[in-house]
């Protein structure tokens, strides 16, 4: 389909934040390839109906015609009032898939079958939703650069029952994912990771970070300590408080990787973090930008990598391929 | 088919079944050889088991390829037509199949599964052979929509109900165009294969021998249908070929019997009715001796025969006329009374003493032709479907030695005797008789009923017929063929059971009719039928325009309410248990004097409620969360309904 098609379609829509209902409005149909072979082959028969004047021949071209259209109406049906809902997307790394969840609910009594969504050319995913059920799909999603990905419209398409009719239609959602920096395939020793810490900091071992308490957020707080599986039963945010603050600390510092560019930067960072992580050291991430103060955790690590993803040169410019579109 | 590309896999069996199916239905109509290759090919490509073309596929199915072109050019020397073009569809179809590795293969070969059921048509319309024909198509359709199931969610048994239900669907329009698109007459280009071969019926000569074989042939040759009350059956003489020219043999058409005659005839005992004729690839039209007036597209001519301008090569529908008591020819120019009794030199030397004998005894022409059937009722002849080989002069020989014959020797020797007794004479070809098919109301004729008389021409009152058959054996004409006792041993099971009144044969006579009525208005269905119906709806001889108007103005309403019957049938709806579920909820509160607010939901109502009354709420936010789940997330399913339907139901309002 032309792109300015889709630009034009995608005009008259809004975005949707996080469903949409596929009215008779939002879905198009189009002959497919297959679509125009059978329509030359119903001009075959009806060509030798009228030259041997055969009403048997008649009747079953005009059978065949009828069967066309009505798989038209089919495929058209196939899509009505089916409900998208945004449900998802976990973070990944440059250059990996990030993968879009989307729950397709079947609002009617009659089955739907054989609806494929899919973002560009990607392969996409195939579904059946039962009579008034629903299926998740997970749709790939190509993540070149890091950043905040917001991917461009999705293409949820049918051709049954016979291939003959393309419907689809286009939806846009509001919706990112966080897209990492690839971690950078050359590692730094664990040593000079630990050197970049201060003098006296030693190896630290699992569960050093004791967990004391919670307490009310205070303006000024680090953001990953914030509590956030609390946040959704209290309207206030809590912060985790740890005891152990003599706790020996690893630095992974922007400053250290000089001589190398920006993104090359961000990928070894990006390892470090991974690297630091798996080896259950306490780490901290010192950027031009700002800093993450040492911590250690799954909670930590994403919101070291968030950082590393969003971070922008020092001029202020836009990093590589965030907010597309 | 998301990437037509894709592989076909094993559902390559499925393709093949069905490519199968497609050879089987025309193999009655191919050569051996053409429905081997197909099916060979076909079978070849299950057994081989490979996922993608090979090198050695190739150069087999090309090498296929050009052997059986070849051989279709063989045999037919070109390749348009029905024969070569429907013989080169099935090889084809073969060797596609053997080639089908992707969807995109597989939907070539779909439709070329198509394409065998219209060519099967093609061949043959009888109701027998559209049964078949549609369950190939129907068939097709199955594995068409299986193809076309991407999500491969479906099982075979509701792949084939949607099948058949867009099939149904697909019939009001089918109707409508059927009824309403334009029909033309006749071929709109000529593909050469008028001149079928190995037709059974009449031919135009006549030679002992020759219709005695027609007789055992069960084949319809025509219906008719009368507006009234049928004549009887003595009257029933279907006119076809009259044949004036004799070699000593074999009698021929003159050329007489081929110019056209205008005068109207009169004479009382007037029928019309309507005439099915299968096609025969000659010209002549059956009709009720003696027709008048022709139908559109054909002459009478002067032998009173109904002849058609082309040959008739598809069931042909006609009105005719016929006069059963009138005067044909009352003055015999001298040219057609010298070719009405003109006879090879020095033929039957016997049977013209015997013609002379009667001359002197009878002064009248009257006088001889009723001696000479006096002469075939007394003398020891015999009515038969075997008789012997005639050898010397054959009217001599049947009527001194053998005296065994069937309605050629009859009427051709009678027609002889009348000649040398100087009585213009010639031989009439047709049908006789004709069954009554009373829940049809139509006569059958089929061809066992060809029959064979004579006509003299006599002073004062013009052409008389003469059945000679009738003198020797009365039954053949009142009762029909299957009634005559000493043929009866020679003739098939079903000529007898025919004219019984066995159950057999009312079974028989409703299948005719059901063929009959599907012949009548499906078959013949043509221009003249078309302009007819038309013109019961109340369109005075409509034109192109008038015909297209109204076709496109019935497809626009049918695709309207095929439009409202499709979203209609996939509108929004509520899961129906589910919903009664909630209303039953919600009726218990209310009875308990908790009633919802007008536009609160589910989840608001559940909490105030709950919140509002303590001694209930953990009962009532717990149905209210399922419920919200199964109504407007992913719980709904018939375990959850159940437990639901269970907690409303132990659900007390007024617990405290």
């Amino acid at each position: 389909m032309s792109e300015r098609f889709a630009d034009w379609v995608m005009r008259r829509h809004e975005v949707a934040h996080r469903e949409i209902v596929l009215h008779r409005r939002r879905i198009y149909i189009v002959p497919t390839r297959f679509g125009f072979y059978y329509a030359a082959m119903l001009a075959v028969l009806l060509a030798s109906a009228m030259n041997y004047n055969n009403s048997m021949v008649f009747g079953l071209t005009f059978l065949l015609a009828g069967l066309g259209t009505n798989a038209m109406w089919y495929a058209h049906r196939n899509l009505l009032n089916v409900r998208v809902e945004y449900l998802g997307a976990h973070p990944v790394f440059a250059g990996e898939e990030a993968r879009f969840r989307f729950r397709l609910h079947n609002p009617s009594r009659l089955p739907r079958v054989g609806l494929t969504m899919r973002w560009r050319d990607l392969p996409g995913s195939t579904t059946y939703l039962p009579p008034s059920g629903v299926d998740d799909v997970s749709v790939p999603v190509s993540a070149p650069f890091r950043g905040r990905l917001r991917p461009d419209r999705f293409l949820l398409f049918t051709r049954f029952p016979f291939g003959l009719f393309h419907a689809w239609s286009w939806l846009e959602f509001d919706m990112t994912t966080l897209v990492y920096p690839a971690p950078s395939a050359q590692a730094p020793p664990p040593a000079a990771l630990r050197s970049t810490g201060k003098p006296d900091g030693g190896a630290s071992g699992p569960g050093q970070e004791d967990f004391s308490g919670l307490r009310e957020y205070r303006v000024g707080d680090s953001m990953r300590r914030v509590a956030w599986k609390t946040l959704a039963r209290r309207e206030a945010p809590l912060v985790k408080q740890y005891d152990g603050a003599g706790a020996p600390e690893v630095w992974l510092t922007w400053e250290d990787l000089q001589a190398l560019d920006t993104e090359t930067r961000l990928s070894r960072l990006c390892r470090m973090v991974l690297q630091a992580e798996e080896e259950h050291l306490r780490y901290g991430l010192r950027l031009p930008t700002g800093i993450v103060d040492p911590g250690a955790g799954e909670l930590h690590k994403r919101a070291c990598l968030e950082a590393l993803a969003l971070y922008r040169g020092d001029k202020g410019a836009d990093a590589p391929g965030a907010a597309r579109r | 088919m998301n990437d037509t590309r894709e592989r076909i896999g094993v559902r390559i069996h499925w393709v093949a079944a069905i490519a199968a199916l497609g050879a089987l239905l025309l193999a009655p109509h191919m050569k051996v050889w053409i429905t081997t290759l197909a099916l060979g090919a076909i079978a070849l490509r299950v057994a081989s088991r490979t996922a993608s073309p090979t090198l050695l596929g190739r150069i087999l199915t090309w090498s296929l390829m050009v052997v059986g072109t070849g051989g279709i050019l063989f045999e037919h020397h070109t390749l348009l037509g029905r024969g070569p073009g429907v013989s080169l569809l099935v090889v084809l179809l073969g060797l596609k199949t053997l080639e089908t590795f992707t969807f995109r293969d597989a939907f070539i070969v779909i439709m070329m599964g198509y394409m065998t059921v219209g060519a099967a048509f093609l061949f043959e319309q009888d109701l027998l052979y559209v049964i078949p024909g549609a369950a190939v198509a129907v068939a097709v359709t199955i594995v068409f929509l299986r193809l076309g199931d991407t999500s491969a969610a479906l099982s075979l048994r509701e792949q084939s109900s949607y099948a058949l239900r867009l099939l149904a669907l697909s019939v009001p329009l089918a109707l409508l165009l059927f009824v309403l698109f334009p029909r033309i007459s006749g071929p709109m280009w000529s593909l050469g294969d008028a001149a079928a071969s190995g037709v059974s019926g009449l031919s135009d000569t006549m030679s002992p021998g020759r219709i005695s074989q027609l007789i055992l042939s069960n084949e319809p040759a025509f219906r008719a249908s009368f507006e009234g009350s049928p004549p009887p059956r003595e009257l029933r003489y279907w006119r076809g070929p009259v044949l004036s020219r004799y070699d000593g043999r074999t009698w021929h058409p003159s050329w007489w019997a081929s110019i056209p005659r205008h005068e109207p005839l009169a004479g009382s005992g007037r029928l019309s009715y309507d005439i099915l004729l299968e096609p025969h690839h000659k010209q002549w039209l059956l009709a009720l001796d003696i027709p008048d007036r022709a139908p559109p597209g054909a002459i009478e001519t002067q032998t009173f025969q109904l002849l058609s301008i082309k040959p008739v090569t598809e069931r042909m529908r006609y009105s005719a006329e016929s006069l059963l008591d009138t005067e044909t020819d009352p003055q015999l120019p001298q040219r057609r009374r010298r070719l009405n009794l003109a006879l090879p030199p020095g033929v039957a030397p016997r049977a013209a003493a015997l013609v002379s004998s009667w001359r002197e005894q009878y002064p009248t022409a009257r006088g001889i032709v009723a001696a000479a059937l006096r002469h075939f009722r007394e003398e020891p002849f015999t009515y038969t479907l075997t008789p012997p080989a005639l050898s010397g002069d054959p009217v001599d020989d049947f009527l001194f030695s053998t005296r065994r014959g069937f309605c050629e020797h009859f009427s051709s020797s009678f027609t002889v005797l009348m000649r040398l007794a100087g009585i213009p004479a010639r031989v009439v070809t047709g049908y006789q008789g004709g069954e009554w098919n009373p829940i049809g109301n139509y006569i059958e004729v089929r061809q066992s009923d060809a029959h064979a008389w004579s006509e003299v021409w006599l002073e004062g009152s013009g052409w008389e017929r003469i059945d000679p058959t009738a003198a020797v054996s009365p039954e053949r004409v009142e009762l029909g063929i299957g009634s005559t006792t000493s043929l009866a041993s020679d003739l098939p099971f079903l000529f007898r059971a025919r004219y019984g009144a066995g159950i057999l044969n009312r079974l028989r006579q409703g299948w005719d009719t059901i063929n009959y009525q599907w012949q009548n208005w499906i078959v013949a269905y043509g221009p003249d039928r078309q302009m007819a119906m038309l013109e019961k709806l109340g369109f005075d001889n409509p034109g192109w325009r008038e015909l297209a108007w109204l076709m496109a103005l019935g497809m626009a309403l049918l695709a309207t309410l095929l439009t409202l019957f499709h979203f209609w049938r996939i509108r929004a709806v509520e899961p129906v248990p589910l919903k009664r579920v909630y209303v039953r909820l919600v009726r218990k509160l209310t009875t308990a004097g908790m009633p919802p607010g007008s536009s609160e939901g589910a989840l608001d109502f559940g909490e105030r409620i709950a919140s509002a009354n303590p001694g209930i709420a953990a009962d009532l936010r717990g149905i209210t969360e399922r419920y919200t789940a199964m109504r407007y997330g992913s719980a709904y399913s018939e375990e959850n309904l159940k437990d639901l339907r269970q907690r409303v139901r132990r659900f007390d309002p007024n617990a405290r």
